[in-house]
């Protein structure tokens, strides 16, 4: 502690070359920071998916269709607590690239799957009650200026109405907020399967899949197999994955997104210790007449080594914060830009030990050089 | 002495000395090949969606899509709607008289990769004789032979077939209960189809239980029949459709990819480059250091100080080139044509001349910029000063 | 009167590339405690080398170097620096200032190394700052400090651990006439008033006038008379 005046002084001692390091380290670090929190913001996605709920779809995919009959074969199939259908009714709205994600539900089924949504006992009575009734998410009233007792056209990518027309006009009665880690029905619009069922001019008697919650969420495995079994030799054969087997598939399916980051990270992370180590190495040579100073003073071999190293220590980690805090606040912008909605996992832990280790290799070498430092030789300048 | 002449001196003088610095100077060049090498490399994941869709690209293929939605599954077109379609404009027709326009749906199959045994759906294309003469430039059968209409049987793209197991001439796929088996292999010189099965469309529809078509594909007499067939089409109240030429559609589902990579490139790029500069300026900071009663001595014998800064601008690039060479070589060498399977499309990255120039570019900007600040230094400097400094 | 410092048969050899040069030859020195004393001789006499011996900076080829009684060539280079901290101050001709530190924190360098407590520190600098004059230029760093000024601070670093032994190496090269005269004047106060014993090298006569006694040096060993000038 009382030696960080000298500590401070070291890093100050030519103000423009630390700046310079810094601006190399921060930027470094800013990459890092979105890079890391993407990473881990798919990881964070796969863990959260809740472990108890599986979702059944056809063989074919999820755009394939599956009869409605397939419902009582679930719900009666033990180890199964409940069964939800669900009919994908996405589609664009008001602008054509403006996606307005909805499922059509049964409102019973849907509340018994999935207990994380945070919609009142009222608001499902209210989504009963009205055939043409739909709940929406607080996200979307605030986007679209929704308010309860509107009338909404609905324009599914999929459907048309049997009166000729694309629009499904449905009436909000709630909404309810969204809540970004469930895996389920998160941020949808939810509506009536009875009633689109009836509006729907093809595949009616069909859903896109079932959601089904299990009682022991350590048997997802087996009863993902069970529940195909009994579909099996059927003309709807089915596929049943764990929530958690869909999210690591979707990220799957992104391709080597983690062996990209990781050869980008790599990337900047060498060029970075290269140009922060040759500074120091630099610096280190400079300040040869000074370690050889201290070390007359009796600084002995071991204070001027640490000296060397907090100093770097402190460069990079204060560089590192600084990047990462300035990541923070790009990265929302990154997302929108690029079109993905990944909440940012957490970087900071990964960043300081990176920073860390950067600091400890790349002061290693003026490090060793002030350790053997001979004080004659110092002196002189050699 | 002519100024020219003062600067290639002065120039002549700095990079001889250059050597005493390895050190230093390599840090530089390294820097700034790292950061031209990611920056090319990302770009041309960009280039290569680009050119995936420009070999795509025919002006004169259609295709009718649902109005409103823009999916090419999404559609529900009846034989009736084909029929009408009979009486469009525009549309080319085959040898013996037909009109060349092909119906088409796709159904997802489950295959497994080989890479690590986990399943993908994979589309399964319904087309028809049709629509295989449409393709003819493009696409050849290169093992086995194309399926046959009303048959359970189906063709794999060459790069699909590479990617996943069980698709070799003669295997056989289940779907929906029912056998299907591997006819033959095609390329489509990379192009958009060539990760996916075809197959016979009615059979495929009549698997999937549907008595729609998903969108409609048409071959035009030439390029300049499309407006007059997409206006015939648009206002024709029964068909409910919209139009777009082949290629326009790929570019809008492509535009997603495209614009996440030349984003990513730029900014990764555009972040690094601002620590390579602050990198070069240290270096060449250095370097004017080392060298600077030789700096003194050129100023008082009456070396101008116009001279002396471009010296040193011109070492900054001495060092920034060869890194953006290098830089471009790597990608060109190590990631050009290299194969990018994401979001279910596969294609190829393509490191252009274009990109070349990008990586050139920045790789100058960091040495003008590195070189900039020492080099005004070094101009502005007490010569007196310099000259006693050791 | 025992001596303060003792040297027998003290040879130092140094390896330049691959040959070895003999700097010091069987050198015998004594310093009495107290005494004032400067070591003369041309340049390339090797009076810096025997300074480094005497200050433990460097350690003997042969011989022995015994300080207060103890034998510092014995000891290692860790030993060695604890050694110095608590014994020896040293002065350099060109001041050796750390640039980024004040006067202040400059002259607290030393004591960082001992378990002086924080306001302890601070009396002890404050007290060497006022015995060396420099008490109001206290917070100046020294690029705002003059030459004779910066050696004052030198010279308060070098006396704030109470050391047994000020070892000075050209302690006025740097400086004008006038200058140096205070200088040497101080360290004299120094020597005369506070009984520190001080080895100074110098290459001026007129600054060995103000030691109690001068000894030279010629190409390594102990000469009777002056050299011939160099």
């Amino acid at each position: 502690m009382k030696f960080l005046p000298l500590v401070w002084a070291g890093v100050w001692r030519r103000p423009g070359r630390t700046a310079l390091t810094l601006i190399s380290i921060i930027s470094a670090f800013v990459i890092f920071g979105i890079l890391q929190g993407f990473t881990s913001g798919l990881s964070r996605l796969v863990a959260n998916a809740q472990a108890d709920v599986l979702i059944t779809q056809s063989r074919g995919g999820p755009l394939d269709r599956l009869p409605i009959a397939d419902l009582d074969i679930l719900k009666r199939t033990p180890g199964v607590r409940a069964a939800a259908r669900t009919v994908f009714f996405g589609g664009p709205f008001r602008q054509p690239n403006a996606f307005l994600p909805a499922q059509a539900i049964d409102p019973d089924e849907a509340r018994a799957v999935d207990d994380q949504l945070h919609i009142t006992p009222a608001q499902w009575a209210a989504l009963k009650a009205t055939r043409s009734g739909a709940l929406v998410t607080s996200d979307h009233a605030k986007l679209y200026g929704f308010k309860v007792g509107d009338r909404v056209p609905l324009t599914p990518q999929f459907y048309t109405n049997k009166d000729g027309g694309r629009a499904f006009p449905v009436d909000v009665v709630g909404i309810y907020p969204s809540n970004p880690d469930d895996g389920v029905f998160g941020g949808l619009v939810l509506l009536n399967y009875d009633y689109i069922d009836q509006s729907r001019a093809s595949n009616a008697g069909t859903v896109n899949g079932y959601l089904v919650r299990i009682d022991d969420p350590l048997k997802s495995g087996v009863m993902s197999v069970a529940i195909d079994r009994q579909f099996a030799n059927s003309p709807h054969e089915t596929k049943t994955y764990s929530l958690r087997q869909l999210a690591l598939a979707s990220i799957a399916r992104l391709g080597d997104v983690g062996l990209a980051v990781r050869l980008i990270a790599g990337a900047v992370f060498f060029a970075l210790l290269f140009s922060v180590g040759s500074v120091m190495i630099q610096s280190g040579r400079e300040r040869t007449v000074e370690l050889a100073v201290l070390k007359t003073l009796g600084f002995g071999d071991a204070t001027v080594v640490g000296i060397t190293i907090v100093e770097a220590v402190v460069i990079c980690l204060a560089a590192a914060i600084a990047g990462l805090l300035i990541s923070t606040a790009l990265y929302p912008v990154v997302m929108k830009t690029i079109h993905f909605n990944v909440k940012a996992g957490p970087a900071l832990p990964a960043g300081l030990i990176v920073a860390l280790l950067l600091a400890l290799v790349a002061g290693a070498i003026p490090a060793w050089r002030a350790a053997r430092l001979s004080i004659v030789d110092g002196l002189a300048g050699r | 002495m002519h100024p020219l002449r003062q600067i290639l001196v002065a120039t002549a003088l700095a990079l001889r000395t250059l050597p005493q610095r390895v050190g230093p100077s390599t840090v530089t060049v390294v820097g700034v090949a790292t950061v031209v090498a990611v920056m090319v490399c990302i770009l041309a994941i960009g280039q290569g969606v680009r050119r995936f869709v420009d070999v795509n690209d025919q002006e004169d293929r259609a295709v009718l899509l649902p109005a409103g939605g823009a999916s090419e599954f999404a559609g529900a077109f009846t034989p009736g709607d084909v029929a009408v379609l009979q009486s469009a404009p525009g549309v080319k027709r085959t040898a013996d008289g037909r009109r060349m326009i092909q119906p088409l749906a796709a159904l997802g199959v489950e295959v497994i990769r080989r890479k690590d045994g986990a399943p993908q759906n994979e589309m399964l294309r319904g087309t028809g004789e049709i629509g295989n003469l449409m393709n003819k430039s493009t696409l050849h059968i290169v093992q086995g032979r194309m399926f046959r209409a009303g048959m359970h049987e189906l063709v794999a793209g060459k790069t699909a077939h590479d990617l996943f197991r069980g698709l070799d001439v003669g295997d056989k796929i289940d779907i929906r209960g029912a056998p299907w088996t591997v006819v033959g292999v095609y390329a489509d010189e990379g192009g958009i189809d060539e990760n996916s099965l075809a197959g016979d469309v009615e059979t495929i529809k009549a698997t999937f239980g549907s008595t729609t078509y998903q969108s409609i594909g048409v071959q035009l007499a030439s390029p300049s029949d499309y407006r007059r067939f997409r206006d015939w089409v648009m206002s024709n109240p029964q068909l409910n459709a919209q139009v777009k030429t082949l290629g326009q559609y790929y570019r809008d589902q492509m535009k997603q990819l495209r614009v996440l990579f030349d984003f990513v490139g730029f900014f990764v790029g555009g972040v690094m480059a601002v620590g390579a500069a602050a990198g070069a300026i240290t270096t060449l900071y250095a370097a004017v250091d080392a060298r600077l009663r030789e700096i003194a001595t050129l100023r008082a014998i009456g070396f101008g100080g116009g001279s002396v800064v471009a010296s040193i601008i011109v070492e900054a690039l001495a060092l920034a080139i060869p890194g953006a060479l290098i830089g471009v070589g790597i990608a060109a060498l190590g990631f050009n044509g290299h194969g990018i399977d994401t979001a279910g499309l596969a294609f190829q990255a393509s490191v252009t001349p274009g990109l070349g120039l990008t990586g050139v570019s920045v790789a100058l900007a960091i040495g003008l910029i590195g070189g900039l600040f020492p080099a005004i230094r070094a101009a502005r400097l007490p010569i007196a000063e310099a000259l006693r400094a050791s | 009167m025992e001596p303060l410092v003792s040297m027998r048969g003290v040879v130092k050899r140094y390896k330049r590339g691959s040959e070895s040069i003999q700097v010091l030859h069987n050198l015998d020195l004594e310093v009495q405690p107290g005494e004032f004393l400067a070591l003369m001789g041309p340049s390339g006499s090797g009076k810096t080398t025997l300074l480094n011996l005497i200050g433990g900076l460097d350690r003997p080829s042969d011989g022995e170097v015994a300080v207060a009684g103890e034998h510092i060539d014995d000891l290692t280079g860790g030993q060695l620096a604890k050694w110095r901290a608590r014994h020896v101050g040293f002065v350099f001709q060109f001041y050796n200032l750390m640039p980024t530190l004040s006067a202040e924190r400059n002259v607290e360098l030393p004591l960082l190394l001992t378990r002086l407590s924080g306001a302890q520190r601070r009396q002890s600098v404050a007290a060497a700052l006022e015995l060396v004059g420099l008490t109001d230029r206290r917070k100046h760093k020294p690029s705002e400090l003059s030459g004779g000024q910066q050696q004052r601070v030198a010279i308060a670093r070098a006396i704030v651990t109470d050391p047994t032994l000020l070892v000075c190496d050209e302690p006025t090269g740097d400086l004008d006439r006038e200058t140096a005269e205070e200088i040497l004047g101080l360290l004299q106060l120094l020597n005369r008033e506070q009984g520190k014993t001080i080895v100074m090298v110098t290459h001026d006569p007129k600054a060995a006038q103000f030691a109690s006694r001068v000894v030279h040096l010629d190409k390594g060993a102990l000469a009777a008379a002056p050299a011939e000038a160099a």
